[in-house]
């Protein structure tokens, strides 16, 4: 329970980094421009992730080479534009002798320059605003694939835990079939000499009464302690005669206590005895 | 996480209560014998010495069953006279299964009588009783309390505070006296209930105990009186021309059987009692004797040498008073006589000769398996405790009729003790002095 509580605890912890680090990035998109806002809002994500750092860092380097491929491109565009605007200051000077006709068309140029420029503000602008949208579009895709990344992750610890906790019950219950099985060769040694010992000591004190008759038979059930000591001794199927019920609880107690094996653990074998007294083999 | 914990729980639960089935261990053999018990000397409240020692009567009683084999005294640890003074440990290192403890106070003009059994290894009280006796009774007492624990010990009845009927024969200046005596079954206290200087023969018991059937002499010719041994009145039942002997009483106490030669020569009859008729049972040239009935009433064995020699015979006598052909029970040996069935009809005890020696032997009826019970020469006149635990039988030692008692697996013989003459013919009666455990 308590570690159950931990990764709770832990869950919180990331889920108020994430939000410190969205607060942050909002703060930061009023005065920086867009292209270098992705930095920390990766960085962030890093700190979300620990375990799938590879895929994030792949991640953020493609991004990266988005955001340099999308400069070039910007730089490339207005460096397209000096290359336009140059042939027009050279026709300016080559026609200065018509000045005045000319002024009017420079007046239009200015203005039609002025019209480029400004549509290309607006393109620029236009362009700006889009990539800011895709900017954001991939700020949320990212968060879907950290919450995705998340879970995965978290069904995979799952997955994980009970693989292992499988794991280890099979090797328990491998080690207990082991034990199990040593225990049974130990157990059934035991079982072999001892069941002939404790046969004889307690044949060694059976008085037989006079009325007992071939075809008799008395079960009596013998619980002892770990030292061999006859706890109880119940007929639990009477051979109809009561000298002879008597006769076999009697010969159980006196032979109290019954050999035992010294290994304690054998007890389990030993605890409860039945005990099948008849006056003929 | 859960299933770890449970895992671990249910881990623990097999390690601490295996689901095994009990180990199973046969035992046969053991050694054929009596079981110890420990019976200390009763306490005594009063001031002088009692007459009896009560607990010496009851090992006594325990002992002669066969079933019992009471502590020497001095192997008993302590005396306790009651459960609380029983230290268990220490007498269960001497191996008897029960302890009897006991004390008598002196109670109005008698006495209280309080013993108590208990299971030495489970510490635990088996029976107690309190019993109010007197100077005169205080046998009989002991006789009740070694009943109650044979009765618990083994389930069956006991047979201690009975009494047994038997004949005396006292020789003095070569003139007999014959005495007809009823003594307690462990042969005290004896009683003679008639003298006589002619011979007295076969006592038989009705089964309430109170009267006596008997042969007498004492007009020269043998005649069958039945006794009432509170009134001592006696009536005369056979008297008819030649030899009337050997009455046997019905369990129902209604008839008696019994042999009368006024046809010729022996045979058995069956005399009601309430209307004196008479049935013939036999019909032979040969000599049928010795009536005993079985315990259901339905049947009669008796002794014919019919076959030639004397041998054990049974019929059956139905209400409808058609009587079976004989049929031989005994073949082993030239002499099987006095045949008697015990009182759970499984035995047939007799006098079995061999040779010239004659003993005890009893068969069961169901395989007919033959064992001699007694090691003597002249045994004679078996007759069955009420519970078939012990035979009483008379034999001689030393030229000298005396009685005797062995169990019915022949391990313990004993002979009672009597002061003079010659003792035969013992009869044991019926259980009366009986306290319902």
């Amino acid at each position: 329970m308590t570690i159950k509580a931990f990764s709770n605890s832990r869950a919180v912890i990331y889920a108020i980094l994430v939000h410190v680090a969205l607060i942050a990035l909002l703060g930061v998109s009023l005065n920086w421009t867009p292209k270098i806002t992705a930095q920390p809002q990766i960085q962030a994500m890093s700190a979300v992730v620990i375990d799938d750092s590879q895929l994030i860092e792949k991640k953020r380097a493609q991004q990266q080479a988005e955001q340099r491929k999308q400069e070039n491109e910007r730089l490339q565009a207005l460096k397209e534009q000096q290359l336009l605007d140059e042939p027009r200051i050279e026709q300016r000077q080559e026609e200065r002798s018509k000045e005045t006709k000319e002024k009017e068309q420079e007046k239009r140029a200015v203005v039609e320059q002025a019209k480029i420029k400004k549509q290309q503000e607006a393109l620029r602008e236009a362009k700006l605003k889009t990539a800011q949208e895709e900017q954001a579009k991939k700020v949320k895709q990212a968060d879907k694939q950290r919450a995705e990344l998340e879970a995965k992750r978290k069904a995979e610890d799952k997955r994980r835990i009970e693989a292992e906790e499988d794991a280890l019950q099979e090797q328990l219950a491998a080690e207990q079939q082991r034990r199990d099985s040593d225990r049974e060769k130990l157990a059934n040694a035991a079982l072999a000499k001892f069941s002939v010992l404790i046969k004889q000591k307690v044949q060694r004190n059976w008085l037989r009464p006079q009325t007992a008759r071939q075809g008799m038979s008395c079960t009596v059930l013998v619980r002892l302690t770990v030292k061999g000591e006859v706890l109880l001794a119940r007929v639990v199927e009477s051979s109809g005669d009561t000298a002879y019920d008597r006769s076999v609880e009697a010969a159980v107690y006196k032979a109290s206590p019954l050999p035992l094996p010294q290994d304690v653990t054998l007890f389990d074998y030993f605890r409860e005895i039945n005990f099948v007294f008849k006056p003929e083999g | 996480m859960l299933r770890k914990m449970m895992l671990l729980l249910l881990l623990g639960f097999a390690l601490s209560h295996p689901v095994r089935a009990a180990l199973t261990i046969e035992i046969t053999g053991g050694t054929a014998g009596a079981q110890p018990i420990a019976i200390v000397p009763f306490g005594w409240d009063g001031q002088d010495a009692l007459s009896t020692d009560v607990a010496e009567v009851v090992a006594a009683d325990l002992h002669r069953s066969g079933a019992f084999a009471p502590l020497p005294k001095a192997d008993l640890l302590s005396q306790p006279h009651e459960g609380p003074q029983i230290n268990f440990a220490d007498w269960r290192v001497l191996g008897a299964p029960n302890i009897v403890v006991g004390k008598i106070r002196p109670s109005g003009n008698g006495y209280m009588v309080q013993f108590q059994l208990f299971d030495v290894f489970k510490g635990t009280q088996i029976t107690g009783y309190s019993i109010a006796s007197t100077a005169q009774d205080l046998r009989r007492t002991a006789h009740q309390i070694s009943d109650l624990i044979y009765e618990v010990l083994t389930g069956k009845p006991g047979a201690f505070a009975t009494r047994i009927a038997y004949v005396t024969e006292v020789v003095t200046n070569r003139k007999s006296r014959y005495s007809l005596n009823v003594a307690d079954a462990d042969g005290y206290n004896p009683i003679p209930i008639l003298h006589s200087p002619a011979p007295l023969m076969s006592p038989s018991w009705s089964p309430d105990g109170k009267r006596l059937a008997y042969v007498s002499f004492e007009r020269r010719r043998s005649e069958i009186y039945i006794h009432d041994l509170a009134t001592r009145k006696r009536d005369l039942v056979a008297s008819s021309q030649g030899i009337n002997s050997a009455p046997a009483w019905s369990p129902d106490g209604q008839r008696l059987a019994l042999v009368l030669s006024k046809d010729g020569n022996p045979e058995i009859y069956v005399l009601n009692i309430k209307n004196n008729s008479l049935q013939r049972i036999t019909n032979s040239p040969s000599i049928d004797t010795e009536p005993g009935w079985t315990p259901d009433g339905a049947r009669l064995v008796f002794t014919s040498d019919r076959g030639g020699k004397p041998q054990i015979y049974q019929v059956s006598i139905p209400a409808n008073g058609v009587v079976s052909k004989p049929q031989r029970l005994t073949f082993e040996g030239d002499y099987n006589a006095h045949g008697v069935v015990s009182p759970d009809g499984r035995s047939l005890v007799m006098v079995h000769g061999q040779g010239n020696r004659f003993r005890i032997a009893v068969q069961d009826l169901s395989d007919n398996d033959l064992r001699i019970l007694t090691d003597t020469r002249l045994d004679e006149s078996p007759s069955f405790a009420p519970n078939g635990a012990i035979i009483v039988y008379a034999t001689e030692v030393n030229n000298r009729g005396v009685l005797a008692m062995v169990s019915l697996d022949g391990a313990v013989r004993q002979r009672l003790t009597q002061t003079e003459g010659d003792a035969r013919e013992p009869a044991w009666g019926p259980r009366i002095h009986r306290i319902k455990p």
